[in-house]
């Protein structure tokens, strides 16, 4: 009877130890993922930062700094927007074009079909520079297109 | 007929002291002027009265006058700042909101775009003239999320609602909701003061 007690108890113990395990494993796993989750959205928010903390600041020590610009358009209340752009253009992958082997009498032996892989990317990161008629640069934009 | 007034006396005391007015809302996802926008009494005052008492409001408040947003019609300004600390809200929670009047001669109203972020793991969080916020030595913060799994409450103790696997929505921080309405409210009643004074 005494070793039936003993045994129980020790079921009941790792059980509750292995319980407590996992529910701490879950809640360090759930912490970790809060984390990460900031950490990814701070660094993004960094990049972004350093870009647009050029608001502020004159425009031609923009142009001294990052060089000619795109482009450079103005709106009718007097703001310019100077435009910088980054293209990002490419191919890649490969084209299996597949066979059909047929005997004299049209009928097919074998066959492969044609697999296509290949992709293209075209895209455009773009920088908008709002400048007032001060030359000072008040908004930057940016964006991909 | 005397009981009748003594009643709708009573029920205007009751409004008076009770039913202050919230002017923005607060569901699961964000916080928001419940009007798009808040109208104000200025009946009487000249498009350049009401633009003086505006600017007034700005420089008085050290809020940001922000040009860009602005024109012959509108002032834009921002203001960047605490809603609420840790030790009340389990998590530093910082609005960065931008406020548009609108105005011409006897007429005003505002609207609103709001943003609060939460730094849990204590970074101090600035933010630059073009309205971009990071956290000083880019430690961990996020956008306030006012909804969260219900597994993760522990997680976000500043969270206000909860939500199960079946989408079933669970208020679980009244008293945070109260902390950021009462905030968002106070824009408006002082804007008011200032201007329809």
């Amino acid at each position: 009877m005494k070793k039936i007690i003993i045994f129980i108890s020790i079921c009941f113990i790792t059980q509750t130890s292995t319980l407590l395990a996992q529910s701490l494993a879950s809640n360090r796993t759930k912490a970790l993922s809060r984390y990460n989750k900031e950490k990814s959205f701070a660094d993004t928010q960094r990049k972004l930062y350093s870009i647009t903390s050029w608001t502020g600041e004159s425009i031609s020590t923009l142009l001294k700094n990052w060089g000619n610009f795109t482009k450079k358009s103005e709106w009718q209340n007097g703001i310019q927007v100077y435009t910088f752009e980054n293209k990002y253009s490419g191919s890649g992958g490969t084209y299996d074009p597949g066979y059909v082997v047929t005997d004299q009498f049209g009928n097919v032996l074998a066959q492969k079909a044609g697999k296509d892989n290949t992709y293209s990317y075209n895209f455009t990161d773009y920088f908008e520079f709002y400048v007032d008629k001060n030359q000072n640069i008040i908004h930057v934009k940016t964006g991909t297109r | 007929m005397k009981k009748i007034l003594v009643l709708i006396f009573l029920v205007s005391i009751f409004e008076t002291t009770f039913g202050q007015e919230s002017y923005f809302n607060c569901d699961e996802v964000s916080v928001y002027l419940n009007k798009k926008s808040v109208p104000f009494n200025v009946a009487k005052l000249s498009k350049q009265e009401i633009e003086k008492r505006i600017m007034s409001f700005i420089q008085s408040k050290k809020y940001i006058l922000k040009p860009f947003y602005s024109n012959e019609s509108v002032i834009s300004f921002r203001d960047f700042t605490t809603i609420c600390e840790t030790k009340t809200c389990g998590s530093n929670l910082i609005a960065k909101n931008i406020f548009n009047v609108h105005y011409e001669k006897g007429l005003a109203n505002v609207s609103a775009d709001c943003q609060i972020y939460s730094s849990f793991f204590g970074g101090e969080l600035v933010i630059n003239n073009n309205d971009d916020v990071v956290s000083k030595n880019d430690v961990p913060f996020g956008l306030y999320e006012f909804s969260i799994p219900e597994q993760y409450a522990k997680e976000y103790p500043e969270s206000i609602y909860t939500f199960n696997k079946k989408g079933k929505t669970k208020i679980k921080n009244p008293e945070i909701q109260k902390i950021i309405l009462d905030f968002y409210n106070q824009y408006i009643i002082d804007m008011k003061s200032y201007l329809e004074k």
